[in-house]
């Protein structure tokens, strides 16, 4: 059996309650959670500060000064709104003082005396036997017992807020006594409970040696009386009127959910030496001024979750209509936004992680103007600045640190710090988002207080929240801009990184050349590969620095750049794979099939290094030349350089021609190229995605060339696009991929590319019995393209 | 001022009003303070609650920033306010209440005054009320609002100005009052804003207005310029209608004017004139339209009443601020710049009689101008191969520059683009011509011109007529200097203060040449003979310093070793005066010392040992100067 040090009470004390505000949102939830008629009392009682109580104390044993000076600097450090009572007993203790030892314990004893905070309630209050089985068990479960059973009935409402019986250490934190005079309705007197946490202090004693016993105190002062009064002493922080202040403004304001009807908030009444601390409440007329907002939720349906947000653009700076959009995402689109093809997030997070509501209202702080009701443009923008941050709220109370000012929890400092155009910071945004005990069982707090526990369903609900905010709400407000003020899209967000994936395979095939020592030529060979890759890469970005005034071609050679990035990545991943099998074979004496893999990574890499080969002539001139050549040809071309990649994921293509003649047409070949990888790529995601979810699906992708009229369908059989953003993934920055796959410019500049032609790329209209969505690409080029 | 009363009667002021937002019962949203209300919703007990949604059946479902914002619910919070006591109430008003109780009692003493002086006094609060309208005396606080702010200041004007608006020849004495130190800073803005005549307007410090003697001094000035100042809003008003009128019969005629009228105006007159039609049309427009004004009758009848007004009674402004006369004159005597630009076009630089053309030195212009003094007509007509300019320059206008002087050719004044008020002093001997073609070149060229102005003809005309007259003028032989015999003594001035005579018979016979300087004003020279010079030299060398005081002493040696005062005397360049004056060091540093050498008197008779004024004591010597009679 294990036996517990007094001490750990202190240090789990010290663990679990973190801060001040954490301590007090603990103590107020107590009494909420007691059903309390009059919410939660604080009361500061405070006749002089801890700061100068320390300062006299010291002066007192340095005997800086004569008894009578120190007494007269006590008197004056005495806080001027303290009641007249305390200051009356305090100034009594101090004048019967008559030596430096006797004034130092008799500050000291006055200090305990007549500082003090009092949180109190009307609630239900405890007998003297819940005193002895809950509120001295640490951990009690009573509570726990209750929620549990309300998840099992799947009833609505949490029965408590707390449910880890920690909240008593709560009290330890703000001071070293407190005292506890509660009862029940049906209690006679009060009972009492008194608790000098420095016992706990004593190094060498057990836990279970130290006495704390409750006891019966004076009758209640009126019969059906209940409730609970903490009174909290010795206190360990330096309070003062302008901290008190601030919890009021600063954090009590933001303990329950200030979105919700000020007047129905849980009230938490906050007092300084008597006086009335306001707990702020927040101007709704600021919400109704932000700039851009989305509102939106997360429900449960027979199909599965479905995401359902509107984007609001009220005033973006330049002169624009008012623009209300609604988008819907349902368990495909999900699958593909958050869960997406490497597995991170199984789709069965999102399944299980349960309704949830979030609202986030963006100001670009500095158009921020007077708003009549509020003020001027400097109130309006301290208001802003006081209630920034998205917060998050557990039925209606909030879930510590999110929103807090150093606390980025959606990552969207990070992510703003490396865009540009629409800059969405934590600070510009006013946000919540609520969840709720019983629908978000799996989302729970970390016992510290300190945010949700990590899991998968957590890393879902984040993952969810960031692609509303940084993809989609993003999204709409450059393509907004971009609509209304005939923008040109900046690309600079398109930043690739070329050199990383080839450190990448450098590594790599270091190590091959280690277990393989026979394949240098092999090695060789691919490092040439790479070099090219990286030359082409660079020339790509030379290009756009150079044309940048041209947006056009500026965007043709951002697309490049992207296409390169996917080759190199598929190169590098492709050499690490080999390694990885070359290391399996190691110590076995398998030549024959070593030489085969590096064949097979010799030709991988071949036919990758087609695929930029035919975008030679568009990085190295970075001018649109227009040639003839077969579009047959080229369509298989561009395929045979995936042929490996089918391969590996099973995919079938057929293509049908017309036969035996060629079609040649006189186009820019590499810009054809572009629109034909960009289809490829993202049919092999979505397949990808619909295979790792259905064990039977075999992939497939068809190609139809056409000449009367001069038309490419091209179809997949993947995850299909639904019917309602059938123009939207032509838009830049609009991506349904998973986070780290997320750029949205592919088939915006593949319809450039069309469009450059004289051409259009559509997403056909008709849906695929199958999925219900779309799925087929068509590019039609003009009469005058083919040369007959 | 105990016939204040009386004055009041005789003026017609018999109904007051004060404006104040302290008169409004009920406090507006703005006026409670946040922090109050989340408070008082915080502290909302069921039973309030209840009680709150019978009396505002909304509550329930309006969301607590409506309900801070929402007067109407502010008013039944208000009317019941006692009922929601344990909610923080009082509180919540408390202020509000504070200040209204305060400012009244302040305003009571007010309305008190106004009504002992005979007036019928009511007080108003920030809501539009018909009682204003016909109100003779209005006092209004600056801010009609607890916040102070600028919104509060534009909701006094606003009140204000729907009464004025209404009254225009007939506007009520407006007082503006406030405890605000803003007071002074906002009063010319509230009296532009609010359209107020200054002579009908006031501003005063409450606490001011509460001190003896002040409101009745205040009313008293304003009554007894009231009947004037009327006259002179019943102008302004009479003008701003007849302006309309006269502008809606012009529109007539000028409507009437269709395009085949205006083909034939070009092709018999303007093709010819060489003149652009829009230039034209707006000539003509200008003087049509001038005629229409002066055809008014009502403007006519009340410009006719301004005569009536006693003007050389008016003390001071109470304001400053006053149009500018400078702009007015700018604008009577040149034409808008705006319509320079009618002129060009068409490869044609349109010059034309009183345009003002300024040099440019590359982006800055320099203070040259060229008034074109050519005929318009000779200008349109092609063929001109010679404009005729008169140079100038633009001097900046101070108040010692303006000027009635007819002698001189000048511009009173002149404001630049860029605002700077300038007059043009015309070189009129300087007049020359320019080739037409040289001259349209440099409009455009970096060191070329710049067109700046236009004069309008009438003055343009003015000009070009004293310069005709000067160039039609036939020169003459100028007269030669004057030369006068003169008697010249010295005298010696003694620490005493008392002058001596002294015997240097060669100064006796001298010559005084009576010429004419580069001002034309006429110059004396003092001419010695060399005899003379060495005569009075050698006795300034002998005078003995210890006979005069300490300064004069000073004076006699820096006088003695300066060689270019003794040069002065030997060239003739010593300038005798009229009647008084003082010969003093050139050298600067000697200057500096404040000596004087010598006082020269013109003829006056010196009594040896007579005393000297005290301020001529300084100096050593006086020189007599003595015209001789027997040369008159």
């Amino acid at each position: 059996m294990f036996k517990i040090c007094a001490r750990t009470v202190l240090e789990l004390g010290a663990e679990l309650i973190s801060s001040d505000v954490i301590a007090f949102y603990e103590l107020i939830k107590n009494a909420f959670d007691a059903d309390s008629k009059n919410g939660a009392e604080i009361r500061f009682e405070i006749t002089i500060r801890r700061n100068d109580y320390l300062r006299i104390q010291q002066r007192i044993q340095s005997q800086s000064a004569d008894i009578d000076r120190l007494k007269s600097d006590i008197d004056g450090a005495l806080e001027k709104s303290a009641s007249d009572v305390s200051l009356g007993r305090f100034r009594e203790i101090i004048d019967k003082a008559e030596s430096y030892e006797t004034l130092a314990s008799a500050l000291e004893h006055a200090f305990t005396e007549e500082n003090r905070i009092i949180v109190s309630d009307s609630g239900d209050g405890m007998s003297l036997s819940d005193l002895v089985n809950n509120y001295l068990v640490i951990g009690t479960a009573s509570r726990k017992r209750a929620i549990d059973a309300a998840l099992l009935s799947s009833g609505k409402k949490t029965p408590f807020l707390g449910e880890k019986g920690i909240g008593r250490l709560s009290a330890m934190r703000l001071g070293e006594r407190l005292r506890v005079e509660t009862a029940k309705a049906d209690d006679s007197d009060i009972n009492l409970l008194e608790i000098d946490w420095s016992e706990f202090n004593n190094i060498d004693a057990m836990l279970d040696e130290i006495s704390v016993e409750p006891s019966t105190g004076d009758k209640k002062p009126s019969k059906d009386w209940s409730g609970t009064t903490l009174t909290i002493s010795s206190l360990t922080a330096d309070w003062t009127y302008k901290r008190v202040r601030f919890l009021g403004e600063d954090e009590f304001s933001r303990l329950t959910d200030p979105f919700r009807d000020s007047k129905k908030r849980p009230r938490i009444a906050l007092y300084w030496n008597g006086e009335r601390v306001p707990v702020l409440s927040m101007d709704r007329n600021l919400l109704a001024h932000a700039h851009a907002k989305v509102i939106g939720k997360l429900t449960t349906s027979e199909n599965g979750p479905i995401l359902e947000c509107t984007f609001e653009a009220r005033d973006l700076g330049f002169e624009h209509p008012h623009e209300i959009e609604k988008r819907s995402f349902s368990l495909p689109d999900l699958q593909g936004a958050i869960s997406g093809t490497s597995g991170n997030i199984p789709m069965s997070a999102i399944e299980e992680l349960g309704p949830f509501e979030f609202e986030a209202h963006w100001y670009n702080r500095q158009r921020l103007k007077r708003i009549d009701s509020i003020g001027d443009q400097k109130t309006v923008r301290d208001l802003q600045k006081r209630w920034s941050g998205i917060l998050l709220f557990r039925d209606g109370f909030r879930v510590l640190p999110y929103g807090e000012d150093d606390d980025d929890w959606l990552a969207l400092d990070r992510r703003a710090l490396g865009s540009t155009g629409y800059l969405l910071n934590k600070a510009q945004f006013v946000g919540r988002v609520s969840i709720s005990r019983i629908e978000n069982p799996l989302l729970v707090d970390q016992t510290n207080r300190e945010g949700l526990r990590v899991c998968l369903e957590q890393q879902a609900f984040v993952n969810i929240l960031q692609f509303v905010i940084q993809s989609q709400l993003r999204e709409f407000l450059v393509d907004f801009k971009r609509t209304h003020q005939s923008q040109p899209i900046d690309i600079a967000d398109a930043k690739t990184d070329v050199a990383r994936l080839e450190a990448r395979a450098k590594t790599a095939l270091r190590q091959i050349k280690r277990v393989a020592p026979d394949s240098a030529d092999t090695i060789e060979e691919l490092q040439h590969t790479f070099f090219e890759i990286r030359e082409f890469f660079d020339q790509a970005q030379q290009r756009i620095t150079e044309i940048e005034l041209e947006n056009r071609q500026m965007l043709q050679m951002a697309g490049v750049g992207l296409l390169v990035e996917v080759v190199a990545h598929e190169l590098a991943r492709s050499t690490e794979n080999a390694l990885a099998s070359l290391e399996a074979l190691k110590d076995k004496d398998v030549p024959e099939q070593i030489a085969g893999l590096l064949e097979s990574l010799r030709s991988e890499m071949k036919s990758v290094g087609k695929r930029i080969r035919v975008l030679d002539p568009l990085s190295v001139s970075g001018r649109q030349r227009k040639e003839s050549f077969d579009l047959k040809l080229l369509v298989e071309d561009v395929l045979s350089g995936h042929e490996l990649q089918f391969k590996r994921h099973g995919i079938t293509v057929n293509v049908s021609a017309p036969p035996d003649k060629p079609v040649r047409i006189k186009a820019v070949k590499g810009m054809i190229v572009q629109i034909l990888e960009n289809l490829v790529s993202n049919s092999v995601y979505w397949m990808d995605l619909r295979r790792e979810h259905e064990i039977d699906f075999k992939p497939a992708v068809s190609i139809v060339i056409g000449t009367n009229p001069l038309v490419v369908t091209y179809e997949d059989n993947g995850r299909g696009v639904a019917t309602e953003n059938r123009e939207k993934v032509f838009r830049a920055f609009y991506s349904l991929k998973e986070k780290t796959k997320r750029r949205g410019l592919g088939l915006y500049i593949a319809r450039d590319c069309a469009e450059f032609h004289g051409g259009t790329l559509t997403l056909d209209e008709t849906t695929s019995t199958d999925t219900g969505r779309l799925h087929r690409f068509v590019l039609e080029l003009p009469d005058e393209v083919l040369i007959s | 001022m105990t016939d204040l009363p009386q004055l009041l009667q005789d003026r017609h002021i018999h109904k007051a009003v004060i404006i104040d937002d302290v008169f409004d019962e009920i406090p507006r949203p703005d006026e409670l303070d946040d922090d109050n209300w989340s408070v008082f919703f915080d502290d909302l007990g069921d039973d309030e609650q209840t009680a709150l949604s019978k009396l505002f059946p909304e509550y329930e479902k309006t969301h607590a920033t409506d309900l801070q914002n929402s007067q109407p619910f502010i008013t039944v919070l208000w009317k019941n306010k006692t009922i929601f006591e344990n909610a923080g109430s009082e509180q919540l008003f408390g202020e509000y209440a504070q200040t209204n109780s305060t400012g009244r009692s302040a305003l009571d003493t007010l309305v008190n005054r106004l009504e002992a002086l005979g007036l019928e006094c009511s007080t108003l609060g920030r809501d539009f009320d018909e009682t204003a309208k016909d109100a003779d005396l209005i006092f209004v606080d600056l801010f009609l609002g607890h916040q102070q702010s600028e919104d509060d200041v534009q909701r006094a004007i606003e009140r204000i100005r729907t009464v004025v608006d209404g009254r225009k020849n007939a506007p009520p004495l407006v007082v503006l009052m406030s405890q605000s130190t803003r007071l002074r800073e906002k009063r010319n803005q509230f009296r532009d804003e609010a359209q107020l005549y200054g002579s009908l307007f006031r501003v005063a410090n409450k606490s001011e207005l509460a001190k003896s003697g002040v409101l009745e001094r205040i009313l008293s000035r304003l009554a007894t310029n009231y009947e004037d100042a009327t006259r002179v809003a019943t102008f302004v008003d009479a003008w701003d209608k007849g302006l309309d009128n006269a502008r809606l019969r012009f529109i007539q005629t000028l409507r009437r004017l269709d395009l085949p009228d205006l083909a034939q105006l070009h092709t018999l007159l303007l093709e010819f004139e060489g003149q652009q039609l829009g230039d034209y049309l707006l000539d003509v427009s200008d003087r049509v339209l001038q005629h229409e004004i002066e055809s008014d009758q009502g403007t006519i009848e009340a410009a006719r009443s301004l005569n009536e007004i006693q003007l050389d009674q008016y003390p001071a402004p109470h304001l400053a601020g006053s149009p500018d006369f400078q702009a007015l004159v700018h604008r009577m005597v040149f034409q808008h710049s705006e319509r320079l630009k009618l002129s060009e076009g068409n490869d044609n630089p349109g010059f034309t009689f009183g345009d003002v053309l300024r040099e440019k030195k590359g982006e800055n212009p320099t203070a040259r101008v060229f008034l074109i003094v050519t005929p318009s007509c000779d200008l349109a007509r092609e063929g001109i191969a010679e404009v005729l300019v008169l140079p100038g320059t633009l001097k900046s206008l101070s108040a010692s520059d303006w000027s009635y002087r007819a002698s001189d050719l000048r511009t009173p004044s002149f404001t630049a683009e860029d605002g700077t008020t300038y007059w043009i002093k015309w070189a009129l001997k300087q007049r020359h011509t320019v080739s037409y073609e040289d001259l349209r070149k440099q409009l455009d060229q970096p060191d070329g011109v710049s067109r700046i102005g236009r004069m309008r003809e009438i003055y343009a005309a003015e000009i070009q007529q004293i310069m005709l007259a000067d160039m039609g003028r036939i020169g003459q032989v100028s007269n030669p200097p004057a030369s006068f015999r003169v008697t010249v003594s010295v005298l010696l001035i003694s620490q005493d203060g008392t002058q001596h005579t002294t015997n240097l018979p060669a100064l006796s016979e001298a010559i005084c040449f009576v010429g004419r300087d580069t001002d034309a004003k006429r110059v004396d020279h003092l001419v010695l003979s060399e005899e003379a010079c060495d005569e009075f030299r050698e006795f300034v060398e002998q005078i003995d310093p210890s006979t005069m005081n300490k300064i004069a002493r000073q004076s006699l040696a820096a006088m003695k070793t300066d060689l270019a005062f003794f040069d002065g005397f030997e060239r003739g360049l010593i300038i005798v005066p009229q009647k008084d004056g003082s010969l003093v060091p050139e050298k600067r540093e000697v200057q500096a010392q404040n000596l004087t050498y010598m006082y020269i008197v013109r003829n006056e008779w010196n009594v040896d040992g007579a005393l000297i004024p005290n301020n001529q004591r300084n100096a050593p010597l006086i020189m007599s100067v003595r015209d001789s009679e027997t040369d008159g």
